[in-house]
C-alpha cells in the first residue's frame, strides 16, 4: 500500500520534471531571426570597436498570399559597434524584437581594413560558441563587409545565400575551393602556414548587383599582407591537389587555344638539396580537350595534337611558377610546404622551422606538367571561313 | 507538507476505491431464475407453464393438434414465431403427426406413445427428449420446436431453426486486390463452416459454449489440437469460463474480458473479419474465438508483429510483400513520430533543418497565432473530429464532411493564417500513415499526442525517452502469456517478420506459438532449383 502512495506520487512528480525542466531552450520560429550572415569592419573612430553587422533572411508571411514585389530587400542588416563578437550580439539581442539564431549563418565577411589590422582577438567567438560553426565561410570584403552583405541583389536575394550557393558550386571543381572557418583556423593555428580567404566584391548597381570573388586575401598570422588575383587564385587550386572541370586559356605564336582541363592532379615531392635548401617538385597530370581554338594553321592530328600539348603544358607549368613566385615575393607559405615537411622529414624540420621564412623564400620549384590531350572536342581543325564548300 | 497532504488524499482515494470494490464483491450475483420443474403428465399444466416462463410472450405459438387413429391423441407445439422455418415444422412435423396411425391402441403409455412418436412419426434428425421444462424453454429461445403430449411427463425437443440471415459476402473491414473475397457472417454456424472449408483437418477442435446470462450467446473455440499450445488454450479456457456476466453482444465483449491488458493501448487480441485470415491464423497455432451474433473473429494470442502482416503478404511475390510491409513500419514510425519531430525541430533543434527549408518553414510559420505545438495539436484533433465524423455519418453525408474537411480544415486554416501549411502536410502525412497499419490505429493516435507532448517539453531527448518507453512498455507486454514482442526476437524465426521470406523458407511454424506439430513445410526443394525427384513427402503436416 505504501509501496503503491510512493510509486503513484513518483508517478505524479514525472510530469513537473518535463514542464519545469523543459522549456528552456524552446523558441518558436517566429520569435527567431535567421542570420546569414555576419560582416566584420573597422570603426572609423577608434580602434577598439569593430562594427558589427548581422544579415538576416527576412521573414516574410505567406498568409497575405501574393508574392512580394522586388521593392523591398529581402533582408534586414543588424549593426553594432563593440569591442567583442560577443557583447555586439547581446547588444543586438537586447534591441531586437527577436532572439538571433545563429547555427545558419553562411558567411563571416572581413572588412579589408579590419583584415589588415589584425583578426585573432575579434574571431575567438566563432570558435568559442556553441551556436557558430565551423564549416562557415570566411571571406574579406573589398571594402567594407557591410557593402556585401546589404547589397541588393539579382540572382538570390540574400547575399549569404548567394555566397554559399556560390562557393557549393566552386567546390565541385575542386575541394581547395573550401575556404571556411575550419581551415583558416588550423592554418592560423600552425605555425608556418599562410591562412587564405576569398576576397569577395560587390559588383554592378543599384539594385542589379551581383558578387564576385577576385583573387585571394592572404594572411600570415592574422594579418591580411597581399592577395592573389583572381587568375592566381586559379593557378594557386590547381597546385594544391586535384581539380575537376576548368579552363585555361593558352597565347602561341602560331594561334591561341582554350582547354578544358577534364582532370588534374597535382603530387608534390620535397627533397633537401645539398646547399641545405628545399626543392619540391609538383608533378602535374592533366587531361585536357580542346575547347576553343583559332589559328594553328597547317597543322595536321598528330604533330597538332603534340603541338596542343605542349603549349598547353607550358601554360599549365608558367601560371603556376608565376603564382609561387607572388607567394614568395609575400613570403606567405600558402601551399603548407612547412607541413609537408613536418610529416615527411619531422628531423629537418626541426632545424628548419625557426627561420622558415628565410627557408620558404630560397625553395626552388620545379614543375613538371604532363598533359594527356586525348579528343579534340566535336571538330578536329579550327573553323576556317570560305573553304568549306567549294567542292560541292 | 503539502506532500504529506497529496499521500493522505491518495491513500483516501484508494480506500474508497477499494470500499466500492469490495461493495461490488456483496451485491449477490443474480439469482438464477429457473428452478428445476418437471415436465407434467397434463398438457395444459405444462403449456401455461411455458407461457409464463416465457413472461407470457406474444410470438410464442401454440399449435395444438390430435394424432393416432382417429385422432385420440391430442399434443401441442411450442415455438417462437420468427425464429422457426415454418415449411420444417409442416413438413417435418405436422404433416408426419397427422398421418400417423400409432400401433397400440391402448390406453397411452407415456413412454412408448413419445418413443413411436420419435421413432415413426417425425422426420427430423435432431430431435431430444427431455424432462425439465427449462430445457423445454432454452429449445424455444434458440428456435427449435418443443413438443407435448397429453398423458406424457416427457417432452421431445425438435431442431427447427430457422431465422433470417446475412450471406456470405464480401466485408468492409479488410479489403483485398487478391486474395478470397468472402467474410464471415453473424451467423455463427456459417462462420465455423467457413474455417472448417478451408482446414479439413481432423485435428480442428471446434468447442461451444455459451456466455451470457440473460444474452445466452453462443461462442465457439476453434483450433488445431496437435499445433496449438497447451498453456495458451488452457489460459483463454479458464478466462472465459469465469466469465459471468449479462450479455455478449459482439466479439469486443469478450476480448476485453479476457485481454492480458485491457487497459493498454496496444491489442493484444486480434480480430479479423476474414476466414482465410482465421484459417491462417489457427495454422499457426492460435485459437480462434467465433461469437454468435458477428462478424467479427477474435484470434488469441496476437502478437505485435500480426499488425503489419496481413493476407495479401502471402498471396503476392515475396519482394513486393516484403516491401510493403517494410513500408507498413515506415508508415507506423511516421505516423506516431512525425508530428513530435516536427515539433522539435521548429521549437529546439532550428540548427538541423536545411536553410533553404528552415527560410520556407520560417516564412509559414510568419504571423501564426498560437504555439507550434498547439497549432500541430488543432490539426491532429480535427483530423480525428473529420475522421470519426466520417465514420459514423450515414454515407451521402459522409461526402459533405470529407469536403468540408478539406476544404475548412487544410486551404482555409492555412489562408487565414491560423495554421502553417508544414503543420497541414506533416498531420496529413501523419493521418494517411495511421491506415497503414488499421489494427494499430487506435494506439497510434494516443501514442502521438504524447510524443507531440513530450516534443514540445524537450526536443529530441523527449522523444527519445518517448521511443524508449514506448519499447520498453512494448517488451513487458504478453498476451495470454505470450511475450508480445516475440516475433522480433533473434532466437526465433524472423522469416516472417520485418519482411515476408519466401513461403518455402518457413518450414516451422511460429516457435513462439505453436507447439508439438512444428513444422509445416515437407521436405521440398525451393522453388529456386529445379525438382531432383519426389522422396518421402508429407509426414502428417
Amino acid at each position: 500500500m505504501k509501496k503503491l502512495v510512493k510509486i503513484v506520487l513518483l508517478l505524479g512528480c514525472f510530469p513537473f520534471l518535463l514542464l519545469l525542466s523543459g522549456c528552456w531552450d524552446n523558441h518558436e520560429l517566429d520569435t527567431l531571426f535567421i542570420v546569414t550572415g555576419i560582416g566584420l569592419d573597422k570603426s572609423e573612430e577608434n580602434n577598439e570597436d569593430m562594427n558589427i553587422a548581422l544579415q538576416i533572411g527576412k521573414p516574410h508571411s505567406e498568409s497575405g498570399g501574393s508574392e512580394e514585389s522586388g521593392a523591398s530587400s529581402a533582408t534586414i542588416i543588424m549593426e553594432t559597434k563593440a569591442k567583442t563578437m560577443l557583447e555586439g550580439l547581446n547588444e543586438l539581442n537586447r534591441n531586437s524584437s527577436r532572439t538571433m539564431l545563429l547555427p545558419h549563418n553562411q558567411v563571416l565577411i572581413l572588412g579589408e581594413d579590419l583584415a589588415k589590422e589584425g583578426i585573432e582577438s575579434r574571431i575567438d567567438w566563432f570558435l568559442r560558441s556553441q551556436e557558430a560553426r565551423l564549416e562557415v565561410l570566411i571571406m574579406v570584403a573589398e571594402g567594407e563587409a557591410k557593402e556585401v552583405l546589404s547589397a541588393q541583389l539579382q540572382q538570390d536575394q540574400i547575399s549569404g545565400m548567394y555566397i554559399s550557393r556560390m562557393m557549393q558550386d566552386l567546390s565541385r571543381i575542386s575541394d581547395n575551393y573550401e575556404f571556411r572557418m575550419f581551415d583558416f583556423m588550423s592554418r592560423l593555428r600552425d605555425e608556418t602556414s599562410s591562412p587564405m580567404a576569398p576576397i569577395i566584391s560587390v559588383t554592378g548597381e543599384d539594385d542589379k548587383k551581383g558578387l564576385k570573388i577576385d583573387g585571394l586575401a592572404v594572411f600570415k598570422n592574422d594579418k591580411m599582407i597581399g592577395q592573389l588575383t583572381a587568375d592566381e587564385m586559379i593557378s594557386y587550386i590547381w597546385s594544391m591537389g586535384s581539380v575537376k572541370r576548368c579552363n585555361i586559356t593558352s597565347e602561341h605564336e602560331k594561334g591561341s587555344a582554350v582547354f578544358n582541363i577534364e582532370k588534374l592532379n597535382t603530387k608534390r615531392k620535397m627533397e633537401i638539396k645539398s646547399d641545405g635548401n628545399l626543392k619540391v617538385v609538383f608533378e602535374v597530370d592533366a587531361n585536357v580537350e580542346i575547347g576553343e581554338l583559332s589559328g594553328f594553321d597547317g597543322l595536321q592530328g598528330q604533330e597538332l595534337a603534340a603541338t596542343l600539348s605542349q603549349v598547353a603544358e607550358d601554360s599549365i607549368q608558367q601560371r603556376m611558377q608565376d603564382t609561387f613566385k607572388k607567394a614568395q615575393s609575400l613570403n606567405a607559405d600558402i601551399y603548407e610546404f612547412g607541413v609537408s615537411m613536418k610529416r615527411r622529414h619531422p628531423d629537418e624540420w626541426e632545424k628548419m622551422k625557426e627561420n622558415w621564412d628565410e627557408v620558404f623564400s630560397h625553395i626552388e620549384l620545379d614543375i613538371q606538367v604532363k598533359v594527356k590531350l586525348p579528343t579534340t572536342g566535336k571538330i578536329v581543325e579550327p573553323l576556317e571561313i570560305g573553304e568549306g564548300n567549294d567542292e560541292n | 507538507m503539502i506532500f504529506k497532504f497529496i499521500s493522505r488524499k491518495i491513500k483516501f482515494l484508494l480506500h474508497a476505491a477499494k470500499q466500492k470494490e469490495s461493495d461490488v464483491e456483496k451485491e449477490e450475483p443474480e439469482k438464477k431464475e429457473i428452478t428445476k420443474d418437471s415436465v407434467k403428465k397434463q398438457l395444459s399444466s405444462n403449456v401455461s407453464n411455458l407461457k409464463k416462463r416465457l413472461s407470457n410472450s406474444s410470438d410464442l405459438k401454440i399449435h395444438y393438434f390430435r394424432t393416432g387413429k382417429d385422432g385420440c391423441y391430442t399434443g401441442a407445439l411450442a415455438f417462437i414465431d420468427g425464429l422457426v422455418s415454418n415449411t420444417l415444422i409442416t413438413e417435418s412435423i405436422l404433416r408426419p403427426l397427422t398421418v400417423w396411425e400409432a400401433q397400440s391402441e391402448q390406453e397411452p403409455d407415456e413412454e412408448k406413445l413419445m418413443d413411436g412418436v420419435i421413432e415413426q412419426a417425425l422426420c427430423s434428425g435432431e430431435i431430444e427428449k427431455i424432462l425439465e421444462l427449462p430445457q423445454a424453454v432454452a429449445g424455444c429461445l434458440s428456435g427449435d420446436t418443443v413438443l407435448f403430449m397429453e398423458g406424457c411427463a416427457s417432452a421431445l425437443v425438435i431442431s427447427t431453426k430457422g431465422w433470417d440471415k446475412r450471406s456470405v459476402s464480401e466485408p468492409q473491414s479488410e479489403t483485398v486486390v487478391r486474395g478470397p473475397r468472402e467474410g464471415f457472417t453473424e451467423n455463427l454456424r456459417t462462420n465455423t463452416s467457413l474455417i472448417r472449408r478451408k482446414i479439413k483437418s481432423g485435428k480442428l477442435h471446434v468447442e461451444n459454449m455459451k456466455i451470457g446470462r440473460k444474452t445466452q450467446t453462443d461462442i465457439c473455440l476453434m483450433y488445431l489440437e496437435d499445433v496449438v499450445s497447451s498453456d495458451v488454450i488452457r489460459t483463454v479456457k479458464s478466462r472465459m469460463k469465469q466469465l459471468d456476466v449479462d450479455a455478449i453482444l459482439e466479439s469486443g465483449y469478450i476480448e476485453e474480458y479476457i485481454e492480458d491488458a485491457p487497459l493498454s493501448p496496444f491489442p493484444t487480441v486480434g480480430y479479423t473479419e476474414k476466414p482465410d485470415v482465421a484459417a491462417g491464423k489457427i495454422l499457426e497455432g492460435r485459437i480462434a474465438i467465433i461469437v454468435d451474433g458477428t462478424p467479427f473473429v477474435l484470434t488469441a494470442p496476437m502478437l505485435f508483429v500480426e499488425s503489419f502482416q496481413t493476407t495479401e503478404d502471402y498471396y503476392t511475390r515475396t519482394i513486393y510483400a516484403s516491401l510493403m510491409r517494410v513500408t507498413r513500419f515506415i508508415g507506423y514510425l511516421i505516423t506516431i513520430f512525425a508530428p513530435g519531430i516536427y515539433i522539435s525541430l521548429s521549437d529546439f533543434h532550428q540548427e538541423i533543418i536545411p536553410t533553404t527549408l528552415l527560410f520556407t518553414i520560417a516564412n509559414a510559420r510568419e504571423g501564426t497565432p498560437f504555439p507550434v505545438f498547439v497549432e500541430t495539436l488543432i490539426m491532429v484533433f480535427a483530423f480525428e473530429i473529420i475522421r470519426e465524423a466520417g465514420i459514423r455519418l450515414p454515407r451521402p453525408v459522409g461526402q459533405a464532411i470529407s469536403i468540408v474537411g478539406a476544404l475548412v480544415m487544410g486551404d482555409a486554416a492555412v489562408s487565414a493564417g491560423l495554421v502553417g501549411a508544414p503543420v497541414v502536410i506533416v498531420v496529413a502525412i501523419t493521418a494517411v500513415s495511421a491506415f497503414l497499419v488499421p489494427s494499430q490505429s487506435d494506439s497510434v493516435s494516443m501514442l502521438r499526442v504524447a510524443m507531440m507532448a513530450l516534443a514540445s517539453f524537450t526536443g529530441w531527448y523527449g522523444l527519445a525517452m518517448g521511443s524508449l518507453a514506448i519499447l520498453l512498455y512494448l517488451g513487458s507486454l504478453t498476451s495470454f502469456g505470450v511475450p508480445y514482442f516475440d516475433g522480433f526476437s533473434w532466437n526465433h524465426n524472423l522469416q516472417d517478420s520485418l519482411v515476408r521470406m519466401p513461403l518455402w523458407t518457413m518450414v516451422k511454424r511460429p516457435k513462439y506459438i505453436a507447439e508439438g506439430n512444428i513444422t509445416r513445410i515437407g521436405k521440398i526443394d525451393p522453388p529456386l532449383r529445379p525438382h531432383k525427384k519426389e522422396e518421402g513427402e508429407d509426414e502428417d503436416l
